[in-house]
C-alpha cells in the first residue's frame, strides 16, 4: 500500500467494522415494484402502443404520425397525419436568436462534441417549450371553451401594432401560409378567425391534433425543433472563442452595496 | 441597420487583469482564506458567513452524505455514466430536480412555508396560534412539507443534526424554535414526524439565506453524492444499466394489433405514394 495512503485514510471505527450489511430501509423500498413499459413493447417484434414498428407502422405511417401515435395511442387520420406534420414544420427553426441555439453555439464554441451539445440544447428546449407552454396557458384553456370570447390580444398578432407594424404584418403572412398549407377541416378552425400569432396558431394545430396535456405539447415542442437547434449550433466554426460576441449582451458590474 | 447595444446590469462579478471582483469583494486581496461555505454565501449574496455559521453548514454537509446508489436521483447517474461520461451523468440527475418533491427543491418550499408561518405567528411562537395555523393548513390537504418519513419509523438525520445543534447550543433561533414548536404538535394531530428538510431549511433561515438560496446550498451539500456515484458508475460502464436484460421490465400496454392501413392494405406509405 502506498505509505501517503495509509498515513491520510482514516481507520473506520470497529463499530462500524462489525456491521457491514446493517439494514438499510431502500432494501425494503419498492421491494415488489417493477419496472413496467405501457407503450413500447420490447422483444423480437418491437410495437408501439401495440403496432408493430417494422412491419406495419413502418409501411403505412409518416415519421409525424407515428409521434402522433406514440403521444396519444391511437393512429390518426389522414388529414390529421398532415395537419400534425405541418404544426412540426412550423414550430421546428429555432433561430440563433433564441436562447437554445444560442447555449448550443456556445458549447460548440468552447469545442463540446456532439453530445454535449444536443444535451445542452435538449434542456434549453425543454425549458423554452415550459416557458411558452405557461406563456399560452389562457389559449390552452380558450380552446376548450365552448364559445369563447375573444381571443386576448397577446395571442394575437395586432398586439405588435402601432409600435411595429412590420412584425404584425409578418406573422399574418405566415399564419396565412400556414392556414394554406393545412387540410381542409383544420384550415378553417376558428382560431384563424382570430389573427392569431404564429404560436397560437401552432399550439391549436397540436390540440386538434389530439395533444392535449402539457406534457403532450411539451413533447412536441421539443421534438419539432431539437434538429435545427443543433444544426445550426454545429455550423458555426468550433473551438472559436474569438469568434462569438462575447459582450452579447454587455453586462453592467455594480458591486451590491451590503458590501 | 445598426446593431442595438444591449446591456444587463450584475452585482455578481467581473474578470479583471490583475484581480477579480465577486459580489463586491476583489477575490485575491479580500477573499484568501474564506471557507467553502462562506465563499458559497459570497456567490450568492455577498455576504462573509463566520466561522460558527460555517461549522453548522459543515456539519449539514455531513449530515447529508447519503450517496447510496438506489436513491433515485442518484440512480439517474449511474444510468447515464453507463455510458461511460461522469459530467453529462452528474448534470442529467440534477436537472430534473426543480419541481420534485425530493432533494433540494424541498428545502426551499419548506422554508417557504416557514416564512409564511412566520409571517402569521409574528415573534411570539405562540403554541396555540401555531397549532391553529397547522390544523387549518393539514384540513386543505396541501402537503406539508418538511414532515413524513418514508420507509422508516424516524428519520435519524433529523435526530443526528438536532442533537448535535442542541449539544453546540444553537438553540436561541427563531426557525430553530418554531421547528421544535411544530415537531410536538404535528405528531399529535397526525403522527407526522419531521424529516431532515424542516431542520435544514430551518436552520438556513436562521443563517439569514433565503429560500432559494437554500435550495442552492443544499443542492451543494448534495453534490459529493452525484460527483462519487458519476465517477464510480463511469468506471463501471456495466452493460446491463445502458439496458437491463430480458426478465427484469415488464410490458402492461396494448395487445398486438393492426394499425387502420394496414388492415386496409390499400395505402402504401404516404411519402412514397
Amino acid at each position: 500500500m502506498n505509505q501517503s495512503y495509509k498515513k491520510t485514510r482514516p481507520i473506520p471505527s470497529p463499530d462500524s467494522q462489525n456491521k457491514p450489511n446493517d439494514i438499510s430501509p431502500l432494501d425494503s423500498t419498492g421491494i415488489d415494484a417493477t419496472l413496467d413499459a405501457f407503450i413500447i413493447e420490447d422483444g423480437e417484434h418491437l410495437r408501439l402502443h401495440g403496432f408493430d414498428v417494422h412491419e406495419d407502422l413502418a409501411h403505412h405511417y409518416s415519421f409525424a404520425e407515428v409521434i402522433l401515435l406514440t403521444l396519444c395511442g391511437t393512429p390518426p387520420d389522414e388529414a390529421t397525419g398532415i395537419a400534425f406534420a405541418i404544426a412540426l414544420i412550423a414550430a421546428s427553426p429555432v433561430p440563433i436568436a433564441e436562447a437554445p441555439t444560442h447555449a448550443a453555439r456556445i458549447a460548440h464554441v468552447c469545442s463540446a462534441d456532439a453530445a454535449g451539445i444536443a444535451s445542452l440544447a435538449a434542456i434549453a428546449l425543454a425549458e423554452q417549450a415550459r416557458w411558452l407552454l405557461d406563456e399560452h396557458k389562457e389559449l390552452l384553456l380558450w380552446l376548450t371553451t365552448p364559445s369563447p370570447p375573444p381571443l386576448a390580444p397577446q395571442f394575437q398578432a395586432a398586439q405588435f401594432q402601432p409600435e411595429n407594424p412590420s412584425r404584425t404584418t409578418a406573422i399574418r403572412n405566415q399564419v396565412r401560409h400556414l392556414q394554406n398549407a393545412l387540410p381542409r377541416p383544420f384550415r378553417q378552425d376558428p382560431i384563424f378567425h382570430q389573427d392569431p400569432t404564429l404560436w397560437a396558431a401552432i399550439l391549436t394545430i397540436f390540440v386538434r391534433c389530439g395533444l392535449h396535456s402539457p406534457s403532450q405539447l411539451l413533447t412536441a415542442l421539443l421534438t419539432a425543433r431539437l434538429t435545427s437547434t443543433i444544426a445550426e449550433a454545429m455550423a458555426g466554426e468550433r473551438g472559436q472563442l474569438q469568434s462569438y460576441p462575447a459582450n452579447l449582451p454587455q453586462f453592467i458590474y455594480k458591486a451590491p452595496e451590503q458590501s | 441597420m445598426t446593431t442595438p447595444t444591449l446591456t444587463l446590469p450584475t452585482s455578481v462579478a467581473r474578470a479583471g487583469l490583475h484581480d477579480h471582483k465577486l459580489q463586491g469583494w476583489n477575490v485575491f486581496a479580500d477573499l484568501d482564506g474564506e471557507h467553502h461555505y462562506s465563499l458559497l454565501s459570497i456567490y450568492l449574496s455577498g455576504r462573509k458567513l463566520d466561522p460558527q455559521s460555517c461549522t453548522i453548514l459543515d456539519k449539514i454537509a455531513q449530515i447529508c452524505a447519503v450517496a447510496d446508489p438506489r436513491i433515485w436521483p442518484l440512480k439517474v447517474t449511474r444510468l447515464i455514466s453507463a455510458y461511460g461520461r461522469y459530467l453529462p451523468a452528474i448534470a442529467a440527475a440534477q436537472v430534473f430536480l426543480p419541481e420534485v418533491n425530493l432533494g433540494p427543491a424541498v428545502i426551499a418550499k419548506t422554508a417557504s412555508q416557514f416564512l409564511q408561518i412566520q409571517h402569521t405567528v409574528g415573534a411570539s411562537l405562540d403554541a396555540a396560534h401555531i397549532e391553529r395555523i397547522l390544523t387549518e393548513h393539514l384540513e386543505t390537504r396541501t402537503p406539508l412539507l418538511g414532515w413524513g418519513v418514508p420507509a422508516r419509523k424516524f428519520d435519524e438525520r433529523y435526530r443526528e443534526l438536532k442533537t448535535w445543534y442542541q449539544l453546540h447550543g444553537y438553540t436561541d433561533r427563531y426557525f430553530w424554535r418554531l421547528v421544535l414548536e411544530m415537531e410536538p404538535i404535528l405528531l399529535h394531530l397526525k403522527q407526522l414526524q419531521p424529516n431532515i428538510s424542516a431542520l435544514i431549511s430551518a436552520i438556513l433561515l436562521d443563517l439569514d439565506f433565503s429560500p432559494d438560496q437554500a435550495n442552492i446550498v443544499m443542492l451543494s451539500f448534495l453534490q459529493n453524492t452525484f460527483f462519487t456515484n458519476a465517477l464510480e458508475g463511469a468506471s463501471q460502464q456495466p452493460d446491463f444499466l445502458r439496458k437491463l436484460p430480458a426478465g427484469t421490465t415488464h410490458y402492461r400496454g396494448s395487445s398486438p394489433k393492426l394499425s387502420p392501413r394496414k388492415q386496409s392494405q390499400s395505402r402504401t406509405h404516404p411519402v412514397l405514394s
